[in-house]
């Protein structure tokens, strides 16, 4: 071939590549000082950091990037819980106090897949004030309408697989800054579990 | 490879010997892509959001319908491909390289936004069988495209070695849409 044309190709998809990831970037508002304020209290009322004026938002509803859900299946019979850290995500399934079917996966852009052992599944969809979907464990199906909780200790609870994390949920809080129990006093054991 | 004036082409055992000398540096290159896209993928903490494009219902099936659209842009490319050497027995047209050409860089460059996303994102992940499948087949298909490109130029290849680096390629393409926008548009439903 007289110009390389399989190089040239190879190269603007390198730029492109290295273009959008730049873009990306500039788009995630706050990474760095999120991950540095990880492990301290972060502020209780603030959904997610302030995002510069200029950075492109995600087209739809608002989907938080560092959030905790939990109350009970539709129907009862068990609880669920869904703690979202930027792409991460953990959560449970309990049938009982202490019968917890763990999980982990990833959030983005306002979708959670979760899996967990004994092919334990959690699809849905995150956003600023609660979750939906469906979770599977232990061979049931559930389906959930959670709401968003700002709950001290339940995201450390679910990394380290306490008894406590499976408790019937606080009551639940609808919009951040009025919560009831937990202002500033919210030690968040952040990075997530792995 | 020493070519003297007048002198008849190299002996078999001498040009695979070079030949498979040429194919070093691209399987390297290669090797060296698809393990910088997993070690980045693992090391950079995952946002949960990249970079966004109008148009669709979220980020997530944005990146399901552009994977679609490399998905298909790369099964014309492998039908191209046995057009051209014969394996479907039509005739070929004179615009048949074009297309190959074409759709395969239609499926690169539909594939990258989609993969910048999933990395920054969400990462390399494990949790489930059809992620790290995903994360495994996603950084070895931009490294089989990479020998391919790079392979394409030379001269003196084996006949078979083109479509075999393009069907790893489309082998890899295939496992990576089945385990991210298939999952998607079954779990989810087919939606903008």
């Amino acid at each position: 071939m007289r110009r390389n044309t399989p190089l040239l190709t190879l190269l603007a998809g390198a730029a492109l590549g290295v273009v959008l990831l730049i873009a990306s970037t500039m788009a995630t508002p706050g990474t760095q000082s999120q991950y540095a304020a990880a492990g301290t209290a972060a502020s209780p009322g603030a959904t997610s950091s302030p995002s510069p004026s200029a950075s492109p938002s995600p087209a739809g509803p608002h989907s938080p990037l560092r959030a905790d859900y939990t109350g009970p299946v539709t129907g009862g019979g068990a609880t669920v819980a869904v703690s979202v850290r930027g792409g991460k995500a953990i959560g449970f399934v309990c049938t009982a106090p202490g019968a917890a079917t763990w999980l982990r996966g990833a959030a983005a852009a306002g979708l959670l897949q979760l899996a967990g052992p004994g092919h334990a599944r959690l699809t849905g969809s995150y956003l600023d004030h609660r979750a939906t979907g469906r979770a599977r464990a232990n061979g049931t199906q559930y389906r959930f309408a959670i709401h968003r909780v700002h709950q001290a200790g339940l995201h450390a609870a679910i990394v380290s697989r306490t008894a406590a994390a499976c408790q019937p949920p606080a009551a639940p809080v609808d919009n951040g800054g009025g919560g009831g129990d937990n202002n500033g006093g919210g030690h968040h054991h952040g990075g997530g579990g792995d | 490879m020493t070519a003297q004036p007048g002198a008849e082409a190299p002996l078999p055992s001498q040009s695979t010997g070079s030949g498979a000398a040429k194919l070093v540096i691209p399987c390297l290159v290669g090797a060296l892509v698809a393990l910088t896209l997993g070690v980045y993928g693992h090391v950079h903490h995952p946002t949960g959001i990249a970079v966004n494009l109008a148009g669709f219902s979220g980020p997530q099936s944005a990146k399901a319908w552009l994977a679609t659209g490399a998905f298909i842009a790369a099964i014309i490319q492998v039908i191209s491909a046995l057009v051209m050497y014969g394996k479907i027995k039509v005739q070929a047209p004179p615009w048949i390289g074009s297309l190959h050409r074409w759709s395969g860089r239609i499926a690169f460059l539909l594939a990258v936004p989609v993969a910048v996303h999933c990395l920054y994102a969400l990462g390399f992940q494990t949790f489930s069988t059809r992620v790290l499948i995903h994360s495994l087949l996603g950084c070895a298909f931009f490294g089989a495209f990479t020998v391919k490109m790079l392979v394409l130029p030379k001269k003196d290849m084996p006949g078979w070695l083109l479509p075999t680096l393009g069907g790893i390629a489309f082998t890899a393409l295939t496992g990576v849409w089945f385990s991210s926008a298939y999952w998607f548009f079954s779990t989810f439903g087919i939606k903008r």
